[in-house]
């Protein structure tokens, strides 16, 4: 229970990865990390909401997650 | 560009960061579907139609009469190339994708769609399967696989916003009156459809040892919505990069596996249109190439002898079955795999994430609120007037125009699908991904087709009349 409780509140403060230098969510970006996807599918979708790729842990990401490496983009 | 390993600090910024909830593809599929039929409309009730514009080639029977046509059309085509690059410059360019590039691929775009138009109007077409969709299909993966296309190209075949477009056309010669009549019948055998697709593939490949989050990704691919289901869900529990490529690989193979392969069993089993509609609503993975494998089979429709409903009933029950019943749901999905994952399968690399009921509505696929509007419009207009009123006049001058904007959307679609299909560029899926996405697949079209036939076969095959 206590788990979900805290996922519900999450840690507002925390800068999230929309903000962070690892994270790259441009569409030139994820249509060249994922293959096809132009084909079917679009970088500019709806449903793609604001994801994007993290270089740091390689993975496809919402842009609200947050962790402890997190390093400002430079302006 | 690579995003392996890059420092995304230091990469060029000519393209800024996407926030979330911005004026996307899905608004100005939206904003341009609504103000085509907002233009017909007024011009109707000023006494004068968008029929002018809206032009569509008639039926031929000779190449000397295709001639003459388009010559005493010409100047209505190029009018219509106008508009249509006008107004999807704008949306393109406030997506970022720069005019220079977008222009002189859409001029392309729309010659080759004008042609393969013509040659659906052609009057042997239905005896050599020349349906405008699987032309357009085939002559783009044809030339997409064996020619090396310029990179400029790509900015002109946008797949989704043409077909976003279309759809919200279509909402405008689909009454809402027949949507809420369908709609749960719609939801309910979609829903069933989903859930045992999902935890088909899910379940079958946790067997085989892939990683949660993969299974999820290649579950949502099959069962919600292709590829936009694909990366929804992707982005929402946090794939890995490689997995992400691996499941849009498998649905582009087995979508267009489908758009040949469903029309052509349907109409070996003689299915009515509204059934058929249904079936490659439940069983098809992409919305575009659903829409290429219904309106195929729409053509067949008081050409190939057994099969009987209204053309229209293909495209519309597939649009239901798709649209209201699979792709409305994507954000719900996510936010319940978004919790499951943060909760389960979480990694050690320290990423952590808040459950967000936003999550529906940032990834709601926006277009199906302009394809509702669409339809309560021309619903509550068609209303005031008699039903001879409605043949005579609204019907020539206001629907027949919006639906010959629709079929231009939707061919610019079905020949950007073939041109972007390069196979070779494909992320190479594994033995493992294939079998359980593949199970899933099997279990989707088998359950499709008794929901459809079977279970609430007197239902569609009514719609269809």
């Amino acid at each position: 229970m206590n788990a979900i409780v805290s996922l519900i509140r999450g840690r507002d403060a925390s800068p999230r990865c929309a903000t962070c230098a690892h994270f790259d969510n441009r569409r030139a970006a994820v249509e060249a990390a994922l293959p096809g996807l132009h084909s079917f599918g679009s970088a500019e979708s709806a449903v793609r909401s604001a994801d994007g790729v993290c270089s740091r842990t390689a993975r496809y990401l919402a842009a609200d997650r947050w962790c402890e490496e997190h390093r400002a983009r430079e302006a | 560009m690579s995003v392996n390993s890059a420092d995304l600090s230091k990469l060029p910024s000519q393209e800024q960061p996407r926030p979330s909830g911005f004026l996307n593809e899905d608004w100005w599929a939206v904003l341009i579907g609504l103000g085509l039929l907002a233009t017909a409309v007024i011009l109707f009730t000023q006494g004068s139609s968008l029929k002018w514009l809206a032009v569509a080639p008639p039926k031929w029977h000779t190449v000397s009469q295709l001639a003459t046509q388009f010559g005493n059309d010409a100047i209505r085509y190029l009018a219509l190339f106008v508009l249509w690059a006008g107004l999807l410059s704008i949306g393109a360019g406030s997506i970022g994708i720069p005019l220079a590039r977008f222009l002189p691929s859409f001029v392309i775009v729309f010659i080759i769609s004008a042609v393969i138009f013509m040659i659906g109007q052609w009057d042997q077409s239905d005896h050599y399967n020349l349906e405008p969709p699987l032309v357009a299909l085939a002559l783009g993966l044809i030339v997409a696989n064996t020619v090396r296309l310029p990179d400029w190209f790509s900015a002109g075949l946008r797949v989704e916003f043409y077909v976003k477009i279309g759809i919200v056309l279509l909402g405008a010669t689909l009454p809402i009156t027949l949507i809420v009549w369908a709609g749960p019948t719609a939801i309910l055998q979609a829903a069933i459809v989903s859930l045992a697709t999902f935890f088909t593939i899910f379940l079958v490949a946790r067997k085989l040892g892939l990683d949660p989050r993969f299974a999820a990704t290649l579950g949502a691919g099959g069962a919600v919505c292709g590829v936009s289901g694909a990366i929804a869900i992707a982005g929402a529990v946090g794939a890995k990069k490689e997995d992400a490529p691996v499941a849009i690989s498998l649905v582009i193979f087995w979508a267009i596996v489908f758009i040949f392969a469903l029309p052509l069993v349907a109409r070996g089993l003689q299915l009515p249109t509204g059934v058929a509609g249904a079936w490659i609503g439940t069983s098809e993975f992409a919305d575009a190439a659903g829409f290429a494998a219904a309106q195929s089979y729409a053509g067949y429709a008081g050409h190939v002898d057994g099969i009987t409903g209204h053309p229209e009933a293909a495209v519309n029950a597939y649009t239901l079955m798709k649209v209201i019943g699979r792709d409305v749901w994507i954000g719900i999905w996510a936010l319940v795999l978004s919790i499951v994952a943060s909760l389960y399968w979480n990694d050690n690399d320290g990423v952590r994430g808040r459950a967000d009921a936003g999550e529906i509505w940032r990834r709601f696929p926006k277009f199906v609120i302009g394809f509702l509007i669409a339809s309560v419009v021309t619903t509550l207009f068609a209303s005031g007037h008699a039903f001879a009123d409605y043949k005579k006049a609204i019907e020539p001058l206001l629907v027949i125009p919006v639906k010959n904007l629709r079929t231009w959307s939707f061919i610019f679609c079905f020949l950007s699908i073939g041109l972007t299909t390069r196979f070779a560029a494909l992320a190479n899926a594994t033995r493992r991904p294939f079998y359980a996405f593949t199970v899933g697949v099997v279990i989707n079209v088998i359950l499709g087709y008794v929901l459809s036939t079977q279970v609430f076969g007197d239902f569609w095959t009514r719609f269809g009349q």
